[in-house]
């Protein structure tokens, strides 16, 4: 009966048809796991975590600042010290560059000068090369001190010491926030001495630096340059104030001296007569020193300018919600041709923002929008006494109980040839389908421009929660029926927004803002027919105030 | 609705197209997991692995070769891949045999106990004999899929059909000896 057959041929012919329905568990796995992965895994991780800790820094942030400053009321204080720090930033950061003009000026311009000031520079200089041998921290103090001595000299040393001075303010522009570390010193001085009283506070320092010279020689040079800042600032008010600067230029040499010893007497001495041909001289040097220092504290300005740190803007924006793939319906699968159009509504809330710096600021907000999106073409028709119950119903609609008996039905899909009479009697109506969202969007705002109209490029996410869901019937009467609320709708979403923002500054404190923002919504609808990628477009407008 | 269209809703991620999709193919694609795995629960696996391989590469499906060809393959390397990350292929350290056909008494053997022998093989084995036997695979590309010389593809088929022959006897004898 059996014969000899090859195991392969066996076993291939057996399960040719070999074929097992698996459980249907299985599918159910497979749905989560690809839903899951969707919604859980791939957005959430990536930037809810990242916004909800950005969220909660700016909130923090905000109560923090409120508490802080309420509980001190010296306002006044930390702007002065700000101002002094500012000062100081100048003068501290051009440095390096001043170092090298001043020397350079003094070795050229020497000659020109007159006896007395010429030997009481060498003499200046002879403590200062001892100083940088002895102690190289006391370095950059002389080298500014010198550079205030120069400062208010007139004649050809001008010109280059207006050189000088516009590195200085370049320098400073570009170094804010450096510094800041390294003038902390300073910063805590200032706030012992709220008033610009140079002389206290030096004096105070002074008695600090008998106690240990050596280690202070960094101290001194905090003070030098605390003083020099505000002797800069102080120059183009009036002649008195100059004197003052001198003071202090005079004063710096006293700490360098403490520690290069021997030369102190004729280090005081030669400030001190260098100080006395000043009055005269500084006339001339006040005029040009008044333009630049005038330049000087615009720029100051500009600079506390972002220290407003925080604004907060209300806004209202019309708001306009289409999809970006050409066939799809949200609500069934025989609409997906069916002629669609998105409907224009309205958008409101109010958004905080924070200044990380003056390019950058990450804000947050809560808005309500609206948004609407009506199928045409649809049929419309009584069950109860026409066809009897049949299976058109609308795959994503809860059916309100008045609206049960309705049959809804694509006019495209309804062939005129074969279709009842009633079908073709009937007036097309449409579906409108409106949805209302609270959104809290995360964004961070990246500043283009930033002069009287500012321009800024916006990104971000928002989360979106449902709070309306409502499907009507519109007929071509004008008839508008509440018909139930769409199933498909996910509680919450997100969505992806990029935006263009344009300002006009009517103020310091005060902004009209406009920011065209186009959104991209992630996961509004957890089943869709066709390709339907919903957005909307904001035409954000508003008023932004800072504090 | 056209396989085409289903296709091109999955690349969308429709639900609805998803599951169209995998009612049609389930019943084949399981019976490859059946072959390929120790058991039932780890074919159950498979399959769910495999198919949600699918959705998520499908839109690297390019309609040049027949869908249905390109859902067995996504099938066989999930099977595989479970193998491959175990690591039952670095272990295989013994004397190469010849590679021999092996005849067996043609009769009419039950389906499940075949598949039952075809589990029972050693994963080198079995995966070897389920990809040259059942779906045609050349030794060549098999030796690539499972990272071994084709000489070891070769034995390890060898192999495989002697236990299974071995196997069918034995069960052939205790048929005979119980319906005696």
């Amino acid at each position: 009966m059996s014969e000899k057959k090859n195991i392969d041929k066996l076993f291939k012919e057996q399960f040719k048809d070999f074929e097992v329905m698996p459980n249907d568990a299985i599918w159910n796995h497979i749905e989560q796991e690809l839903h899951k992965d969707k919604r859980k895994r791939r957005i959430i991780p990536i930037w809810w975590k990242l916004g909800g800790v950005a969220a909660a820094l700016v909130l923090l942030l905000t109560v923090g600042n409120r508490i802080y400053n309420s509980e001190n009321p010296q306002l006044e204080n930390s702007i002065v010290d700000t101002k002094t720090k500012t000062g100081t930033k100048t003068s501290s950061e051009g440095q390096h560059a001043i170092t090298n003009n001043a020397i350079d000026s003094s070795q050229i311009a020497t000659p020109s000068q007159d006896p007395n000031n010429f030997s009481s520079e060498n003499k200046a200089q002879e403590a200062i090369a001892q100083t940088e041998v002895k102690v190289k921290t006391s370095n950059k103090g002389v080298a500014s001190s010198k550079n205030a001595f120069n400062s208010s000299r007139p004649s050809s040393e001008d010109i280059k010491n207006r050189g000088a001075i516009e590195a200085k303010t370049k320098q400073s522009n570009k170094n804010e926030g450096i510094v800041k570390a390294s003038n902390s010193e300073i910063a805590k001085t200032g706030r012992g001495s709220n008033s610009k009283n140079d002389e206290a506070q030096y004096s105070k320092l002074q008695q600090e630096n008998e106690a240990n010279p050596i280690k202070t020689a960094s101290q001194n040079n905090a003070v030098v340059q605390n003083q020099k800042g505000a002797g800069s600032k102080m120059d183009p008010n009036s002649e008195p104030k100059t004197s003052n600067s001198v003071d202090t230029s005079a004063l710096n040499v006293d700490p360098k001296t403490t520690v290069a010893s021997s030369h102190t007497s004729e280090a005081e001495n030669a400030a001190i007569s260098q100080a006395d041909s000043i009055p005269a001289e500084a006339g001339n040097a006040i005029e040009t020193a008044i333009a630049l220092a005038n330049a000087n504290e615009d720029i100051e300005k500009e600079e506390e300018e972002p220290l407003n740190r925080w604004s907060v803007s209300p806004n209202v924006a019309p708001v306009y919600f289409n999809s970006l793939g050409k066939n799809g319906s949200t609500l069934d699968g025989q609409f997906v041709d069916n002629a669609k159009e998105g409907d224009v509504n309205v958008s409101y809330g109010i958004s905080g923002s924070y200044a990380i710096n003056k390019k950058l600021k990450i804000r947050a907000g809560m808005n309500k929008v609206d948004l609407g999106y009506r199928t045409n073409n649809v049929i419309v028709y009584d069950n109860t006494n026409t066809l009897g119950r049949s299976d058109q119903s609308i795959s994503n609609i809860q059916l309100n109980t008045t609206e049960g008996n309705n049959t809804f039905l694509s006019a495209q899909n309804v062939r005129f040839a074969s279709a009842p009479d009633i079908l073709l009697s009937k007036e097309h109506a449409a579906l409108d389908q409106n949805l209302g969202f609270i959104e809290v969007p995360i964004e961070i705002e990246y500043s283009v421009l930033n002069t009287k109209l500012g321009l800024n490029v916006i990104g971000g996410f928002s989360t979106l929660f449902l709070s309306d869901n409502e499907i009507f019937t519109v007929e071509n009467n004008g008839n508008r029926t509440l018909m139930g609320e769409a199933t498909n709708v996910n509680d919450l979403s997100y969505s992806a927004n990029f935006g263009i923002g344009i300002d006009y500054k009517l103020s310091k404190k005060l902004k009209i803002n406009l920011e065209p923002t186009f959104k991209y919504q992630l996961n509004t609808f957890s089943n869709t027919s066709g390709d339907f990628k919903p957005f909307f477009i904001g035409v954000y407008t508003g008023l932004s105030f800072k504090f | 609705m056209s396989l085409e269209q289903l296709i091109d809703d999955c690349k969308h991620n429709d639900t609805q197209a998803q599951s169209q999709i995998y009612k049609r193919y389930a019943s084949k694609l399981f019976s490859i997991c059946l072959k390929y795995s120790r058991n039932y629960a780890e074919a159950e696996d498979n399959l769910q692995d495999a198919f949600i391989t699918i959705f998520k590469k499908i839109d690297q499906y390019k309609a040049k070769g027949s869908f249905e060809g390109w859902l067995k393959r996504i099938t066989v390397n999930t099977a595989l891949q479970r193998y491959r990350s175990v690591g039952v292929f670095d272990i295989i350290n013994e004397d190469q045999i010849e590679d021999v056909s092996v005849s067996i008494d043609d009769s009419n053997i039950n389906l499940d106990f075949l598949l039952s022998i075809i589990q029972a093989l050693p994963d080198r084995y079995r995966l070897v004999f389920n990809l040259y036997v059942m779906d045609d695979y050349p030794h060549k590309e098999i030796a690539k899929l499972l990272k071994i010389s084709t000489g070891t593809s070769k034995s390890n088929l060898a192999r495989a059909r002697l236990i299974l022959k071995d196997k069918i006897e034995q069960h052939k004898a205790k048929l005979n000896s119980q319906s005696l």
